[in-house]
């Protein structure tokens, strides 16, 4: 079993945070401490550009 | 999995190509500075393409890794493992310091040869630097560094090191941060929302019931200015502006101006009051011309005249009686001179007398002198011879002669002397009668001035001092008198002062000389400035105040209208951007959850690892080996969490008994640091999961003393895995030459510009 899979298989919902683990392990064997902050930022700035789907609008 | 051969050529300090069989126990010998760290670091540098620099990061350009004297060629460096995998790394020298490439080609084939190779050795560059390789450097970390770096070496070691950046790394504050500003922008919009539900027509219908028509505002707003006119006419204010605002400012300064002028007029009022209430008294106290009378100066200069008449007087008897005393005494000191007038003229008379019997005497005796000279004549013309009575006449007158001759004074000048000198004494005398008989004549005359100076002058001067003192006495009565009177005018001129001011005072207040009644004018005039006050404190702008209250509702109702005109329009998009906006707190809030779940995990499970990876070590059983400090036998690695939720390592040593525990880095010498060092590093290579089962040891005994390098030669030969190891020191050279099983032995010949070569 794989360090990620270790990790994500006690996570509190692993369907769901554990791509993301997967993501951040894999940009901290690349890119390091300061790869993770910047992967971490992007995700933000992309949530905030993003807009929600049509059926949130039509349930509003 | 080991290391069985290394081919190293043109690699930082190999030059021209070295073949090395590795065996089971390696032994690489040389003296400082002949190449065995590079041989050591071709093998890392083979398997990972980079080598760790002291203070971090790594070396990958050209100049770190070509060798230096070679014109040109390569860095090649092949290592063949026991399963005959074998791999090699090239780096070109092309002259630059550029990063470059350092292809590496691995013997069964691969797309990916490093990750071929990752997976072959099954270590990170760093944890192979931690967990394989041992190097001075290594050891420092745990001894001296800080606990942050020596927590991170051990990570690496424990294989945990992923772990421990992904807890420092991953921060949830990132979209905790956007979800606050989100949600600070989605209240902002709710609350505009909420206001176009607040604002309705139906609500704006009924305050228009309450209140009127907008349209009316205009005409409101003029009939206001109508009413304002006349009164701002009155307050001596300039005509109100049409707009609402202007209205009401200016009914605030109408109020404003009411209260000033009311103030000023009845301040004035005061004023004229108070002038009349001081203008009475002053008047009351003037007081009446007043003068000196003319007997009292009159009185006062005969006095001071009689004073200075008697004081004159006072001097005359003085002089007078400085004559007296003065002429008394001469007197008496001349009478006492001429007492011995008296006795002087006796004096005179015998001296005469005496004078007198000198002259007979000295006549008498010349007389005798002149018979004696002519009987001697007489004698010696005489002869005896011729008659015997003759004979005895002149025999008798001889001796008559003779006696007379006895009798007389011989020394006739000596007589005539003393005669001269008693003359002398008597003309002195008698000039000294003289002189007397003129000072008692003195006495006479001053007698005779004597009798015209009165007798009484002391008690006339007495009487002139009674006298004086009883004028000046006087005098001072008339003075004192004339002093009172004096400041009653002084006062009078006051007071006379006083009122001039305040008349000049009043008439400057009124304007106008206010004539005799002076007092009934003051009141006349603050009687009006009153009834001034009362007009105006009468103006009354309230009713125009509620007018002004109107047109504000008027005004409000019209903004309404407007401001629901525009929230209709505008609600469509703000009602979209709020729900974007949830949209994104909601995804941002389970990012966040995700990321504080991964950290609290991760954290979790790198405690579990630490812990489970630290029971399993066999740190003490090579600590006992390698020789322990004499009182702290037992060694061991102890986790502390820190507040950032990562893990510093202590490196702790106990007694036997436990009742004693101290940190390495604090206590021990750097022998014995160095010794603990190497323990947890044997104790973590043993079970590591790499498939390459092998440590690599460059210069392990520095600072040792021959008994802990005889421990560690005996420790490395009962070591399960593979050991290289590397060292400049012949004596640990000879114990690992003797402690090790059938050691491979490379001795390195001196540093050359060709670089490292082989003595065996």
């Amino acid at each position: 079993m794989t360090l990620v899979e270790q990790i994500t298989a006690n996570l509190v919902d692993p369907d769901n945070h554990g791509p993301i683990l997967k993501a951040l392990i894999d940009t901290l064997e690349v890119k390091g401490e300061r790869g993770i902050k910047e992967l971490i930022e992007r995700w933000v700035e992309e949530i905030e550009q993003a807009d929600p789907p049509e059926d949130s609008e039509m349930q509003e | 999995m080991y290391l069985n051969h290394l081919s190293v050529s043109g690699f930082r300090g190999v030059g021209y190509p070295l073949d090395m069989p590795l065996g089971h126990r390696t032994i690489i010998y040389g003296p400082n500075g002949s190449g065995k760290s590079s041989i050591l670091q071709a093998i890392a540098w083979a398997v990972y393409g980079k080598l760790p620099l002291f203070t971090g990061g790594v070396f990958t350009r050209e100049d770190a890794l070509v060798n230096d004297f070679l014109a040109d060629g390569s860095a090649t460096v092949s290592l063949v493992f026991s399963n005959d995998i074998v791999i090699s790394r090239v780096r070109d020298k092309q002259g630059s310091t550029t990063r470059g490439t350092n292809p590496l080609t691995v013997s069964i084939g691969a797309e990916d040869p490093q990750a071929t190779v990752d997976n072959l050795i099954g270590l990170s560059l760093e944890e192979f630097y931690a967990a394989v390789f041992l190097h001075q450097e290594t050891i420092r970390d745990f001894i001296t560094t800080t606990p942050e770096k020596r927590s991170a070496a051990i990570d690496h070691m424990l294989g945990t090191h992923l772990l421990r950046t992904l807890v420092k790394a991953v921060d949830p504050a990132i979209p905790s941060k956007a979800i606050v500003g989100a949600q600070r922008t989605l209240e902002y919009l709710d609350v505009q929302l909420s206001q176009a539900s607040v604002l309705s027509r139906e609500v704006i219908w009924q305050h228009k019931q309450e209140h009127g028509d907008p349209a009316e505002l205009p005409h409101l707003l003029e009939a206001i200015r109508q009413n304002l006119a006349p009164i701002a006419e009155g307050l001596g204010l300039s005509p109100p502006g049409a707009s609402l605002a202007d209205l009401e400012d200016y009914v605030e300064a109408v109020r404003q101006a009411q209260l000033r002028l009311s103030r000023d007029l009845e301040g004035r009022a005061g004023r004229l009051d108070t002038m009349r209430e001081r203008y009475e008294q002053v008047s009351k106290e003037v007081i009446e011309d007043v003068s000196i009378p003319d007997e009292l100066d009159q009185s006062r200069t005969n006095l001071q005249d009689g004073i200075e008449a008697l004081r004159q007087d006072e001097m005359n008897l003085a002089r007078q009686l400085d004559q007296r005393r003065a002429t008394e005494q001469e007197i008496q000191e001349l009478v006492g001179q001429v007492g011995e007038l008296p006795v002087l003229q006796d004096e005179i008379e015998e001296t005469k007398r005496n004078l007198e019997g000198i002259r007979a005497d000295t006549e008498r005796t010349t007389l005798y002198n002149q018979i004696l000279t002519a009987g001697h004549e007489y004698l010696e013309q005489a002869s005896p011879d011729h008659c015997p009575l003759c004979k005895q006449q002149i025999a008798d007158l001889a001796s008559l002669l003779t006696l007379l001759y006895e009798e007389t004074p011989q020394d006739i000048d000596k007589m005539r002397r003393e005669f001269k000198a008693v003359e002398l004494s008597l003309v002195e005398m008698q000039d000294r009668a003289t002189r007397l008989e003129q000072k008692k004549q003195r006495v006479g005359e001053l007698k005779e001035v004597l009798i015209h100076i009165p007798e009484d002058i002391e008690a006339q001067i007495e009487r002139g001092h009674g006298e004086q003192e009883q004028l000046n006495s006087r005098l001072t009565e008339v003075q004192a008198e004339i002093s009172r009177i004096e400041g009653r005018i002084e006062v009078a001129a006051d007071r006379r002062s006083q009122l001039e001011g305040v008349l000049t005072e009043i008439e400057k207040v009124l304007g106008y000389s206010p004539g005799e009644d002076i007092a009934g004018s003051l009141s006349q005039e603050a009687q009006a400035l009153r009834e001034q006050v009362t007009e105006v404190q009468a103006i009354d702008i309230q009713p125009i105040a509620k007018e002004l209250e109107r047109a504000r509702q008027l005004r409000d109702i019209q903004k309404d209208e407007h401001r629901l005109d525009d929230l209709e329009s505008e609600y469509q998009t703000a009602n979209r951007q709020r729900i974007r906006l949830s949209y994104h707190i909601q995804r941002l809030t389970e990012l966040r959850n995700g990321l504080q779940d991964i950290a609290e995990t991760t954290k979790t499970h790198q405690a579990a690892i630490v812990m489970e990876v630290l029971n399993n070590l066999d740190i003490d059983e090579y600590y006992q080996q390698l020789s322990p400090h004499p009182a702290y036998r037992e060694l061991q690695i102890e986790p502390e969490l820190t507040k950032k939720g990562t893990y510093h390592y202590w490196i702790k040593a106990l007694t036997d008994d436990r009742s004693h525990g101290t940190y390495v880095q604090t206590r021990f010498s750097t022998a014995q640091a160095n010794c603990a060092a190497v323990a947890i590093f044997l104790a973590v290579n043993q079970h590591l999961s790499s498939k390459l089962e092998t440590i690599i040891l460059d210069d392990p005994t520095q600072s040792m003393d021959p008994e802990h390098k005889m421990r560690l030669a005996e420790t490395l030969a009962a070591y399960p895995r593979q050991v290289i190891v590397a060292t400049e020191n012949p004596e640990t050279f000879e114990l690992l030459a003797r402690a090790l099983d059938k050691p491979t032995v490379h001795e390195l010949g001196p540093w050359s510009v060709a670089g490292t070569s082989l003595a065996n």
